[in-house]
């Protein structure tokens, strides 16, 4: 007896002690850069892009000040806009994805990461050679005689609203597929034989079902748009920045690192509200989807 | 009444159902029995119109219901795990049908409450189905099936994802309320006890076509074939040949030989022609005296017995190595179990006469 429950004991100090790297990840890459991040936020900029840890608010003072607000509200915007998009476009895909099979739903999911496999920086480049006056859309809609002079179509609003709807799509697809995926297909069965046409099924027992995959492509897409900075640098214009490029910038250009990591610490705060919901809401769709 | 006419199945090449027909009466509890594979729950889908067949037709009390998709046909499903929407209550779950066909909402909510109560599950209105039990999602899932009074109900294997205790409940359960309803039921299952114990009418399929069709009495007792003889229930198979035959007796002789006799054969029975015969564990007695002037009997040794509890089955080698299944009921006088035969001990089995049932096939 006394030597099994030794033995038990040893066991389970060991599984800690496997758990070990794990911490040490987090801790190392994770936790230190976050206090880090923290403590410089509170610093004093020095002449040749160094910093003095001196505690003090005014890099918080300075950052509600209209200009970054603006540029704020124009993240969340461009945010909001691309998830709704994401969700419209990527909904019907991830239906049509989960509802094949067979050899023709391996293909369609190696479509849907194909991009993957490539350098993002080149893929959003290459938008250019799209969107651009002498681009695919422009020089076709003209030698087809519909327009005479080319549309603006890059380096604006537009131009970064497609390319963050084009970088951001797997990301809402993915989950949704797997969450429509999950549902039993006897429940769609015994919704018809109840009486339901396919349009009644699908906004009352497919689309509540898959909730928790809509939460998560939510999620996917919003945080990471947020903190976007690739695609208004390569496709936007002098109007198009996002808060993600100033802090690039902050880091990169201006070598102001206590100021960039104060517009960070506040980005975190803001990504932190929908990361809360979804949290929240999640256990709870969780909770009544898996029985 | 439902009529299925020289209905078909094909999966590429596999016939799943293969030129079925049948009648369904009104009100009948009906099962479809075989085991997996033999295409009874094809037959039900077709039925519910989740799939088309590939040539026949469905009949619905005189009308063509072949084309129509499963939400216009009058006919309602319990799914072999029950289907329920896992994010709507038991109440919403049950008021699915109702709400689809536009009913008013105290209406609903009058059914609805009537039709738990029926189900005996007042105070589960509110519960999502996995707070629920497997019988009270069975229920569940019958009442979402029933409040919408169907022409026909089907149950796939309903009782499949239940425990033994449970499940016998609901073998009586599911029968009463039949009764009380006077709705068609389907019922497909694989487990013959089900349908011996409910079913008003049994059809045990095999390959897609119908075996034996009728009472549980006629199935278990007169089998037409000897898949459907060895399906339901246990049961003893000889081939035998016809070697004489006078008025109301036949001499049978079996492939080792051995000669018996069997009276009362019905059928047209000339001699020399091969049959088998189905005896029944229950129709054989184990003796250790010779038997009796009415009965054949055999010499063989208990191989094996098998203790069930209230019953046990001897398996005794006859002939040198036919197997032999025999039952026998336990008597428990005290907390002993008495028991009259050992294993290896050498004993007669009997049986009358008039016992067994001859399948020409």
């Amino acid at each position: 007896m006394d030597t099994s429950s030794q033995n038990n004991l040893l066991y389970r100090s060991s599984k800690y002690y496997l758990l070990l790297p794990s911490y040490f990840w987090v801790i190392v890459f994770f936790i230190l850069p976050l206090i880090l991040l923290f403590t410089i936020s509170f610093a004093s900029k020095q002449t040749y892009g160094g910093y003095e840890i001196n505690f003090h608010l005014d890099n918080y003072a300075r950052a509600i000040d209209p200009i970054y607000l603006k540029i704020a509200i124009r993240t969340f915007f461009y945010s909001i806009t691309t998830t709704i998009f994401c969700f419209l476009l990527g909904y019907p895909i991830a239906y049509y994805i989960s509802f094949t099979d067979g050899f023709k739903k391996v293909v369609l999911m190696f479509l849907i990461l194909l991009p993957f496999w490539t350098n993002f920086l080149i893929r959003v480049y290459s938008w250019n050679t799209i969107l651009g006056s002498y681009g695919l859309i422009n020089s076709s809609l003209i030698s087809l005689g519909v327009i005479d002079t080319p549309f603006d179509l890059l380096n604006n609003y537009i131009s970064v609203n497609i390319g963050l709807l084009y970088g951001e799509l797997p990301y809402m697809v993915l989950p949704i597929v797997a969450s429509i995926d999950r549902i039993d297909r006897s429940i769609l069965e015994a919704s018809s034989d109840l009486g339901a046409s396919k349009y009644y099924t699908f906004f009352n027992v497919t689309l509540p079902l898959s909730m928790p995959g809509i939460i998560s492509g939510v999620v996917f897409v919003l945080i990471p748009t947020l903190g976007q900075f690739v695609i208004p640098d390569l496709l936007g214009g002098n109007d198009s920045f996002m808060i993600g490029n100033i802090i690039t910038n902050q880091f990169i250009v201006v070598r102001d690192w206590p100021f960039g990591s104060t517009l960070s610490v506040y980005m975190m705060g803001f990504v932190m509200i929908p990361l809360y919901l979804y949290l929240r809401y999640s256990k709870l769709s969780l909770n009544s989807v898996i029985s | 009444m439902l009529e299925l006419i020289s209905l078909s199945k094909k999966y590429g090449n596999f016939k799943a159902v293969n030129n079925l027909n049948l009648v369904v009466k009104e009100g009948e509890f009906f099962s479809l029995l075989g085991p997996s594979g033999c295409g009874k729950t094809t037959t039900l889908r077709l039925i519910a119109g989740f799939e088309q067949p590939t040539s026949g037709k469905i009949q619905l009390n005189g009308k063509d219901i072949t084309e129509l998709p499963p939400f216009q046909r009058n006919i309602n499903t319990v799914f072999q795990h029950f289907a329920l929407f896992p994010h709507l209550s038991a109440f919403n779950n049950i008021a699915f049908g109702l709400r689809i066909k536009k009913k008013k909402e105290n209406e609903i909510k009058q059914q609805v409450t009537e039709m738990l109560k029926f189900v005996s599950l007042e105070g589960k209105s509110d519960s999502l189905p996995n707070q629920l039990s497997g019988g009270q999602q069975q229920r569940v899932a019958l009442a979402r099936a029933l409040i919408n009074q169907p022409s026909i109900l089907l149950l796939d294997e309903p009782l499949g994802a239940l425990d033994e205790k449970l499940r016998d409940q609901m073998q009586v359960e599911l029968s009463n309320l039949q009764k009380k309803v006077g709705i068609t039921f389907i019922f497909v299952t694989h487990n013959q006890e089900e349908a011996l114990t409910m079913a008003d009418r049994i059809a045990v399929m095999k390959d897609g076509t119908i075996d034996h069709l009728g009472t549980p009495d006629e199935i278990y007792l007169k089998p037409s074939s000897t898949f459907t003889a060895s399906f339901i229930g246990n049961t003893n198979l000889f081939k035998c040949v016809i070697e004489t035959k006078t008025e109301n007796s036949l001499m049978l002789r079996t492939e080792n030989n051995f000669v018996f006799e069997k009276f009362d054969a019905s059928g047209d029975n000339i001699v020399g022609k091969n049959l088998t015969i189905s005896l029944r564990p229950e129709q054989i007695r184990l003796s250790r005296n010779n038997p009796h002037k009415n009965e054949n009997g055999l010499k063989g040794i208990i191989k094996n017995e098998i203790f069930y509890g209230d019953m046990s089955i001897f398996w005794v080698t006859v002939l040198e190595n036919i197997r032999v299944a025999v039952s026998m009921q336990n008597y428990v006088a005290s907390e002993n179990v008495s028991k009259p035969f050992q294993e290896g001990e050498e004993v007669f089995i009997c049986w009358d006469k008039k016992s067994g049932h001859l399948i020409t096939e």
